[in-house]
């Protein structure tokens, strides 16, 4: 995975719903896999008709509704993300366990005011009606329709040039960037860890088990 | 300064703070299960790396196990190559593996406390949202992906950032037939399921002080439905009884001084928290769930409210139901009495005495899954086990189960599901299923009716002959 090239210029997944929960963007039956390939071709697999799914193979960016990820833990859910070709999520808010696990796995989720979110929803109603009226500008059809999102300037870009900044943690942002991982941070700990248990308050006693 | 228990258990786990990261946040305990491990181990694999702190580790089997009485045999062969994996994994790693049958095996989160291993003041985590249930003890349990639990197994510790805390007070005495699965629905119906993000949960009030361990775990379970990291209780006198003897507490000297050192977490007089809620209790009525998420419920003399947004009416379109249907009367076709919300004994017991001396409704199908082995053991001891099967309920062997379909265990598409599980998601029981989630004794007073019901009327008939069963 090369993460250096952050700039993420694609069409819109639009993903028109809040609450989406994990069960949801991957349910529980494709869980029993011990690697984290192939997982794209079960994405939203419960709702792929009401999405509209297929039209949406080669896009990069999803854009959904309120709390998008929250409930169950499942790391598959990016995994599914990612393995789809997304790279980008932006919501007005996540649930903070798939938050967390979507900046580890090449997912950058971005978080921008309900209003922003709700514009380009309209935007794409808007422009999904133009694509019905014969030779209407093409720029306005749904397929022109793109969004540029930079991890380094931390910007999302409209395609009627209007841009949003979004907010990131500076260590979130660097692993994303360098493509490294927490392990690396926590493996330089290792003396501090050490030096932890060793003075740790503990009453947990495994040896009777 | 005065703290909060959140606060001072989470000031006690940070090994480093340093400017521009995370904090390296140590983990005290960490439970694994066959879904959300092999990536991890293969990590350790390919990076040369072991575990850092074994004695801190204990896995079993739970996600996709079968609960069939024969449930050696598990004819779906990806079940069984992450099972298998898992148990590969223990051994190459030495970690302590509960497996089928080893007497402990059973839902993580029923085990963990079972065992003793969760206790006040920890850090518990496992790649498993539930992880919340450790809660009820006076600990930060929550859950991780799996990368994290790669990081936990090699280090002993993820990174974090400090979580804002809540005060929740149920206030008031609960009624009659109120459970503690009632009050966590109320909440999460209160403040909405994306209500308490960001925060770790205390929650306070009489009616939590009074409640036993068993009502406090469903209580803490479900907080991750409001969205909550985390939810705990402040331990007590109630929390120290349950834990006396078990297997992973201290003895003698070293256990009046672990109580003293519990007791000490407790929130000091005039801390603060970053948002404070009460629910009064003192009017709550059972709770249903009527629509796909934990937050769409109303009590049971209610309606199906009217669709106020576009998420209410995909709920209502996908549970079939209209707005202004009585929730009341609605009929099912499967109970699910389980999950690690509601499987441990004291909710198979309350279950068993609604089912005493009454049949499963005609064209209902009901299992009740215990929480454990060690539960399931206890319910056969008490003959809770006959009183299900008499009634045409089907008693099973432990695990996940129903709850959330990754076994054989499902609800068929179209089906309508009384569950006592923590999720109503689409799909969740199954592909096209339909769940209503409830306490147990509103599932079962489900079972037997076929149909949604006020428990209150099915004990009124009958008089006083619906307590727990319990010797």
């Amino acid at each position: 995975m090369n993460y250096t090239k952050w700039v993420i210029e694609s069409q819109v997944f639009p993903v028109n719903r809040r609450d989406v929960d994990t069960d949801l963007i991957i349910p529980a039956d494709f869980l029993r896999v011990t690697t984290r390939d192939g997982l794209g071709e079960h994405l939203f697999e419960r709702i792929a008709d009401e999405l509209e799914l297929e039209k949406y193979r080669d896009t990069q960016i999803i854009v959904a509704g309120d709390n998008f990820g929250c409930g169950s833990s499942r790391e598959h859910a990016p995994w599914a993300l990612y393995d789809f070709g997304i790279r980008v999520v932006i919501a007005s808010s996540f649930g903070d366990i798939f938050y967390n696990n979507a900046l580890k796995n090449g997912v950058l989720p971005v978080v921008l005011e309900s209003a922003v979110v709700d514009k380009i929803f309209n935007d794409l109603e808007a422009v999904k009606g133009v694509d019905k009226i014969p030779g209407a500008c093409e720029k306005l059809s749904r397929e022109k329709y793109a969004l540029k999102v930079a991890l380094e300037s931390q910007t999302v870009v409209l395609p009627d040039g209007s841009k949003y900044d979004f907010g990131i943690d500076p260590f979130r942002k660097e692993c994303l960037m360098k493509g490294i991982d927490d392990m690396d941070y926590l493996l330089e700990s290792m003396d501090e860890i050490k030096k932890f248990d060793k003075d740790r308050v503990s009453f947990l006693d495994t040896s009777r088990l | 300064m005065s703290q909060n228990i959140i606060q001072k258990i989470w000031d006690a786990h940070v090994v480093k703070s340093k400017d521009g990261y995370p904090d390296v946040f140590a983990i005290d305990l960490h439970l694994i299960h066959e879904v959300t491990s092999p990536q991890a181990f293969s990590a350790l694999k390919e990076r040369g790396l072991s575990i850092h702190d074994r004695g801190r580790c204990v896995a079993t089997v739970d996600h996709n196990v079968s609960t069939a009485k024969n449930r050696q045999i598990i004819t779906d062969a990806a079940s069984l190559h992450q099972i298998n994996t898992l148990r590969k994994n223990c051994e190459d790693f030495g970690i302590k593996l509960f497996d089928v049958d080893s007497g402990n095996q059973g839902i993580v989160h029923v085990i963990g406390p079972e065992l003793g291993l969760t206790q006040p003041g920890m850090t518990i985590v496992c790649g498993d949202s539930h992880t919340s249930t450790h809660g009820a003890f006076g600990a930060i349990g929550f859950g991780i992906g799996t990368t994290e639990v790669g990081h936990v197994m090699a280090t002993g510790c993820i990174l974090q950032e400090t979580p804002k805390t809540m005060k929740v007070e149920f206030s008031g005495d609960v009624g009659d037939s109120i459970t503690a699965k009632d009050m966590i629905l109320r909440l999460i119906q209160e403040i909405g399921v994306g209500g308490a993000k960001g925060y770790v949960i205390e929650y306070c009030g009489e009616s939590v002080r009074t409640m036993p361990m068993d009502g406090r775990m469903t209580i803490c379970n479900m907080s991750i439905e409001c969205g909550a990291r985390a939810g705990l209780i402040a331990p007590d006198d109630i929390t120290f009884e349950y834990m006396r003897d078990r297997k992973c507490v201290p003895r003698g000297m070293k256990w009046r001084e672990a109580v003293e050192y519990w007791s000490s977490l407790r929130s000091d007089e005039g801390c603060r928290y970053d948002r404070e809620v009460i629910i009064d209790v003192s009017d709550l009525a059972p709770m249903v769930t009527w629509g796909f998420n934990p937050g769409q419920s109303v009590n049971i003399g209610e309606n199906v409210p009217e669709a106020c947004d576009e998420s209410s009416k995909k709920a209502l379109e996908y549970v079939q139901l209209n707005s202004g249907d009585a929730i009341e009367g609605i009929p099912v076709d499967y109970v699910f009495i389980g999950s690690c919300t509601n499987a441990r004994i004291s909710d198979l017991r309350e279950a068993a005495g609604i089912f005493k001396n009454r049949k499963v409704a005609d064209g209902v199908c009901v299992y009740v899954v215990p929480g454990s082995e060690s539960v399931r053991d206890i319910a056969i001891y008490e003959g809770l086990d006959r009183i299900f099967e008499e009634a045409g309920a089907e008693f099973r062997n432990p695990g996940c189960s129903m709850c959330l379909a990754m076994n054989d265990d499902k609800v068929p598409e179209g089906k309508r599901c009384a569950s006592t599980s923590n999720r109503n998601f689409v799909g969740r029981q199954g592909k096209g299923s339909i769940t209503h989630l409830m306490s147990p004794i509103m599932a079962a007073a489900a079972a037997v009716t076929g149909k949604i019901t006020d428990v209150r009327k099915l004990r009124s008939v009958s008089g006083a002959t619906d307590k727990p069963i319990n010797k």
